[in-house]
């Protein structure tokens, strides 16, 4: 039964769980940065969105490529993957950011 | 902090900055290491076994004093499907009580990172948290000259990189090719805790003794990586690492795979009842042997996962970043005692990590690496194939024995082509020798 629910699960509600229970001390400005939303909206796989394991990157026509930057867990994946290199990536400022108890 | 100078500044406060500092520190060179977590560890994950070999030799009391979980004793590897579970390895000795087999613990790495960074500190390191290092300071003839930080520059002989995957090294620039991606891992963790006592009767444990669990096939759509269950004290590390090619190129979402393989029928029996702790991720960059980055260059070295020295396929990482960032601090100490930081004289460095195990296992890695490109099958048909033939041989027939293995073979030969798989054992046998 707890199987069924779990494979009944909106991918949003899995990360969404996951991340409850990850602490984190968010900065007040974003520490990620779209350098260009046109390149995004002529992009047509949009990899950032699923290789982010915190799914950071959400797409919608009327607002572009929107960043919960919040919820970064500072992997770097996003960087990597954007074939565009139309990611401004950066670590969150000293002391910022996710803040992990187990690593 | 100014306009500061240091003798040497150390970039990250890891395993390898923390055995550089250490290093340093013994030889009493003022080092100052920047961390960028508001604390030691905080921004620190990892597979979360330790192979000791190189701490044992660096604080031969360890294991009384550093805060280590389960001491492996149990290693086990198998190939899972859709509906079975294949164990190709299962190794559970109590010689894991004595050398050489005594040096695998698995650690919660917000714990361990700073007990060892307390080790350096206490012989005379500086450690500065909640400092995040920008850029490197280059004077007019491109020797590197000290840190820009969020907190002003600070100037010094020598820097040492220890600053992970994501080094200033290539933050900034992070133009990527597939050639690049495909060598690009990515980890994502789960720390789930168990009630008392079930870690043990699951993995059929002692008190003090630990399991780590590898899996291949499913949990990674069948492509080269691993799913992994390892015991810490009371809680589980669950986790899955692929390749961040194979994530992008099938869409698939790494906490999606997390979750299939949480949910397998023969994994969520080991799982059950667990609460989750924690979710972490972290990249690992596997540049492999012949693709490092520069190691070293005037008044500057580099070390750990910032210098690529890692194997995500071996889950093998915090030992080389130990030794590395060990021989990186005796390097620069060395320097320091001449009092000239250029990248000839660091180069003792290079030479001392080729003389070592570490560039001897990277070139082990990045072999294996190779023929794990060149035959991806490895990780699909012929596993497929494996666990299919064991399924065959074993299944209840009317036939006599005989006939039933051999159908079961002519069944794999047909999937896998004939003498395959004499000819795959051949080139694995010739690639370990």
């Amino acid at each position: 039964m707890t199987n069924l629910h779990a494979n009944q699960q909106s991918s949003d509600c899995r990360v969404g769980l996951k991340l409850s229970k990850t602490t984190f001390s968010p900065h007040t400005s974003s520490h990620l940065a779209v350098r260009d939303q046109e390149m995004c909206h002529g992009c047509v796989l949009r990899p950032c969105i699923s290789v982010c394991p915190a799914g950071v990157y959400t797409y919608c026509e009327a607002l572009g490529l929107i960043v919960a930057y919040q919820k970064c867990l500072e992997c770097g994946s996003c960087k990597i993957v954007c074939e565009f290199d139309n990611i401004d990536w950066n670590y969150p400022p000293g002391g910022f950011g996710v803040d992990y108890m187990q690593g | 902090m100014g306009d500061d100078f240091a003798e040497c500044i150390v970039v990250g406060a890891g395993p390898a900055g923390s055995a550089a500092a250490l290093a340093l520190a013994k030889s009493r060179v003022d080092v100052h290491v920047l961390e960028r977590g508001h604390a030691v560890g905080a921004k620190n994950v990892s597979g979360a076994i330790l192979n000791a070999n190189t701490l044992s030799h660096l604080i031969p009391g360890f294991r009384a004093e550093a805060p280590l979980e389960r001491r492996v004793a149990r290693q086990r590897y198998s190939l899972l499907t859709g509906d079975a579970e294949m164990g190709v390895f299962d190794l559970h000795t109590s010689q894991s009580k004595h050398p050489p087999l005594h040096n695998l613990f698995a650690v919660n790495r917000r714990a361990f990172d700073k007990w060892f960074a307390d080790q350096a500190i206490k012989v005379g390191a500086t450690y500065h948290t909640g400092i995040r290092a920008d850029r490197l300071i280059q004077d007019s003839h491109g020797v590197v000259i000290g840190v820009e930080t969020s907190q002003g520059a600070l100037h010094a002989n020598v820097v040492i990189l220890t600053d992970g995957a994501n080094s200033i090294l290539n933050r900034h620039n992070g133009r990527s090719k597939h050639s690049q991606v495909s060598k690009m891992w990515l980890g994502v963790k789960e720390t789930i805790r168990l009630p008392i006592g079930k870690i043990e009767d699951r993995f059929n444990l002692e008190r003090n003794e630990g399991a780590s669990f590898k899996y291949l096939g499913e949990p990674v759509q069948y492509s080269p990586g691993t799913a992994f269950i390892l015991t810490n004290n009371e809680t589980l590390s669950v986790g899955v690492i692929t390749r961040l090619s194979d994530l992008s190129d099938k869409g698939a979402r790494p906490y999606e795979l997390l979750d299939a393989f949480k949910n397998h029928p023969w994994i969520r029996r080991l799982l059950e009842g667990g609460v989750s702790e924690e979710y972490s991720a972290h990249i690992l960059p596997e540049m492999g042997y012949g693709h490092l980055p520069p190691l070293t260059g005037d008044g500057f070295l580099v070390a750990g996962d910032a210098a690529g020295l890692l194997s995500a396929l071996f889950h093998e990482g915090m030992n080389l970043a130990l030794a590395s960032g060990l021989m990186s601090g005796l390097a620069a100490a060395e320097a320091s005692k001449h009092g000239k930081y250029s990248n000839n004289v660091l180069g003792i460095y290079r030479k001392m990590l080729h003389q070592s195990f570490v560039m001897q296992d990277m070139k082990t890695a990045s072999k294996f690496h190779e023929l794990m490109e060149e035959k991806p099958e490895y990780f699909n048909e012929l596993l497929k194939a494996t666990v299919q033939f064991a399924t065959d041989v074993t299944s209840i027939t009317d036939k006599p024995d005989k006939e039933q293995i051999s159908r079961a073979w002519h069944e794999f030969t047909a999937t896998t082509g004939r003498g395959t798989l004499a000819k795959e054992a051949f080139r694995l046998w010739r690639f370990l020798r």
